[in-house]
């Protein structure tokens, strides 16, 4: 099918662009030669019944001629959604415009998308009339199933007119981006954090200040509020006092995301999840939780591409959050930053969560590497569980227990070296972990480079 | 052939609706124009196949050799077999024959798995009745005119009516824009 732009090309005259857009069909050819076959033969062979015979089909080619288009119909396609999320519903619509003169029989309109776009009857072509001076509009709509940067087009439009005598050329429109953000799994996590910070925030400090926890009640002194006289017990011993509070602090996590490797089935939020999944999922939960607390959230990538996401703290961070997500791809890198590296570039009060699979050797050395620059670590194991292993030898399941013996075993390792690893599962998942690290925290610590 | 299968499997209603319509003008035209001799039930296998070859393949050369064949049974059996060519009869070959045209021409627009908005049909289905319609009238004037029109030998006539012929598949041919580019 020999495709062509909805509008022509800027050096090229609209006047001829028109003309040669429309284009006759195999059934105008055939009604004219057997037309004049017809009169031919009647004419030779002196049959008024061969011309009774012909009559219908110079009339249908006469009628519609009669209704011949000239004009070059306009297609547009449109999206609604703004922030479309995993498992939401997502419309599209395909526009086709009449700025003839005459009507087209019908339009053929074709919607190419990305396979995570299930929109109904979206794999088919719609044929639809398209009145003179109108557009005819075709919607689609359908779940997007998988989060990413989703293409939703090119569409075409193949029009008829003049009672199919007349065709155009393929119409074809730009393709559309669609942000599809991922589904925020539930994720709870306790008030633990190893180190608060900052000024603001809701974790509970051992510092007085301003906050919502009451530290006891003292004596009113220079600088104290009004507002914050305890006015029973002022009564009471004659003497102002005011209630004494713990300023609540914020915390700065980092959620490290190890691209270095993809492994599983990613069949969208209805299917099984791949590490990559699973990975992006669980970091748009734990965004989404320390962000509502209030905590300071940033992101690196371990991969080819280490990308890094400022910290900050608030709504607007959550929203760079999830758009920072989906460019995450697994990339495999030849080389790649040990965990003293990656430790410089971290606070050595925030909490490293590190989301990987552990599939490379190397994450379990920047995992190790990271504890030794004494930050406070917590693996998140990525791997979907009851993963399908493709049998290619009579060796493949001695291998694949092998690995696994072999994983667990790292994961012993990275426990003894003060790595807490756990799997992912939701609201949770890190409540255990997250107070061992808040305890190693609090402990006093010798020799630890910070 | 799971291929075919599952290519038959996503066969939507509107075009299937379309090529039966294909079919059956086809089987009509067939029916009516040939030779009373071979309209017979032993000859209902080779009509079927002949009438089902333009409904599967509405986009190709079929179509118009399907139509040509009704053309050559019905001057087989004119001419050959001497039966008469009665108007009604006649105008039925017409009816058939354009119907075959027209509908084929829609079907070869129609992807086989395309969903079909019911207006297309029905306005196709309008504009087929008025061109029928139409046809009727030309042809009643027609039969009228052409007890008077007694076959001649003249070469003047002959020269005369190929010249018409000409003009009208000139006319046909300009405004439908087909030109040499």
């Amino acid at each position: 099918m020999a495709l062509r732009p909805a509008a022509p090309p800027p050096d090229e005259p609209e006047q001829a662009y028109e003309e040669e857009l429309w284009v006759p069909t195999r059934a105008l050819g055939r009604a004219v030669l057997l037309t004049g076959l017809l009169v031919l033969a009647s004419v030779l062979l002196g049959r008024a019944d061969l011309v009774v015979l012909a009559i219908p089909l110079a009339l249908g080619v006469g009628f519609g001629m009669m209704r011949r288009p000239r004009a070059m119909p306009g297609l547009r396609l449109s999206t609604v959604e703004t922030f479309p999320v995993e498992g939401g519903n997502l419309g599209a619509t395909i526009e086709v415009e009449n700025r003839d003169s005459v009507g087209y029989d019908l339009a053929v309109l074709r919607l190419q998308h990305s396979r995570w776009l299930q929109l109904e009857d979206g794999d088919r072509p719609h044929v639809t009339p398209v009145p003179r001076g109108v557009a005819a509009a075709v919607e689609f709509s359908g779940p997007a199933v998988r989060w990413g940067r989703l293409t939703l087009g090119p569409a075409s439009a193949v029009l008829v007119g003049a009672d199919g005598l007349l065709t155009t050329r393929a119409v074809v429109t730009g393709a559309l981006g669609v942000k599809v953000y991922p589904v925020t799994e539930a994720f709870e996590a306790d008030e633990a954090m190893p180190r608060a910070a900052g000024l603001v925030g809701q974790h509970r400090s051992r510092r007085p200040g301003e906050g919502g926890e009451l530290a006891g009640v003292r004596q009113f002194a220079p600088g104290d509020r009004l507002r914050r006289i305890d006015w029973r017990v002022s009564l009471r011993t004659e003497r102002l006092h005011v209630a004494a509070t713990l300023s609540d602090r914020d915390a700065e996590v980092v959620l490290l995301l190890d691209l270095l490797a993809d492994a599983g089935r990613s069949e969208g939020i209805y299917g099984s999840a791949s590490v990559l999944d699973r990975t992006v999922r669980a970091s748009a939960a734990i965004a989404e939780h320390y962000l509502h607390l209030g905590d300071r959230v940033s992101l690196i990538e371990y991969g080819s591409s280490a990308r890094r996401l400022r910290p900050a703290s608030g709504r607007r961070q959550y929203l760079t959050v999830l758009e920072w997500l989906l460019d995450a791809h697994p990339v495999p890198a030849a080389q790649e930053r040990g965990g003293a590296q990656l430790a410089a570039g971290i606070s050595a009060d925030a909490l490293v969560v590190v989301l990987t699979p552990l599939l490379d050797v190397r994450s379990a050395g920047m995992l190790a590497g990271l504890v030794r620059a004494g930050r406070f670590v917590v693996a998140v194991d990525t791997m979907p569980s009851g993963l399908a292993v493709p049998q290619a030898g009579t060796w493949t399941g001695l291998a694949h227990r092998l690995w696994r013996l072999e994983r667990e075993n790292t994961i012993g390792q990275l426990a003894e070296h003060g790595v807490p690893v756990v799997a992912w599962a939701g609201a949770g998942s890190l409540d255990t972990v997250l107070r061992d690290v808040s305890r190693l925290a609090s402990a006093p610590k010798v020799g630890a480079r910070r | 052939m799971m291929k075919a299968m599952r290519r038959l499997a996503r066969t939507a209603p509107g075009p299937l609706a379309v090529r039966g319509i294909v079919f059956f003008a086809a089987a009509a035209g067939i029916w009516i124009a040939a030779p009373t001799a071979f309209v017979s039930l032993r000859f209902l296998l080779p009509i079927l196949i002949s009438a089902a070859m333009p409904a599967l393949l509405p986009n190709s050369r079929v179509v118009g050799a399907t139509m040509v064949f009704i053309v050559g049974l019905w001057m087989v059996a004119t001419l050959a077999f001497g039966e008469p060519a009665t108007p009604g009869r006649t105008f039925l070959a017409a009816c058939a024959l354009y119907l075959t045209h027209s509908a084929a021409t829609l079907a070869a627009m129609l992807p086989h798995d395309a969903i079909v908005d019911n207006q297309v049909i029905i306005r196709w289905a309008g504009r087929t009745a008025m061109v029928i319609g139409s046809s009727g009238v030309v042809t009643i004037v027609v039969v009228v005119a052409a007890p008077g029109l007694t076959p001649t030998t003249s070469i003047f006539a002959l020269l005369g009516g190929l010249a018409v012929v000409v003009g009208l598949v000139a006319v046909l041919a300009r405004s439908a824009g087909i030109r040499r580019r």
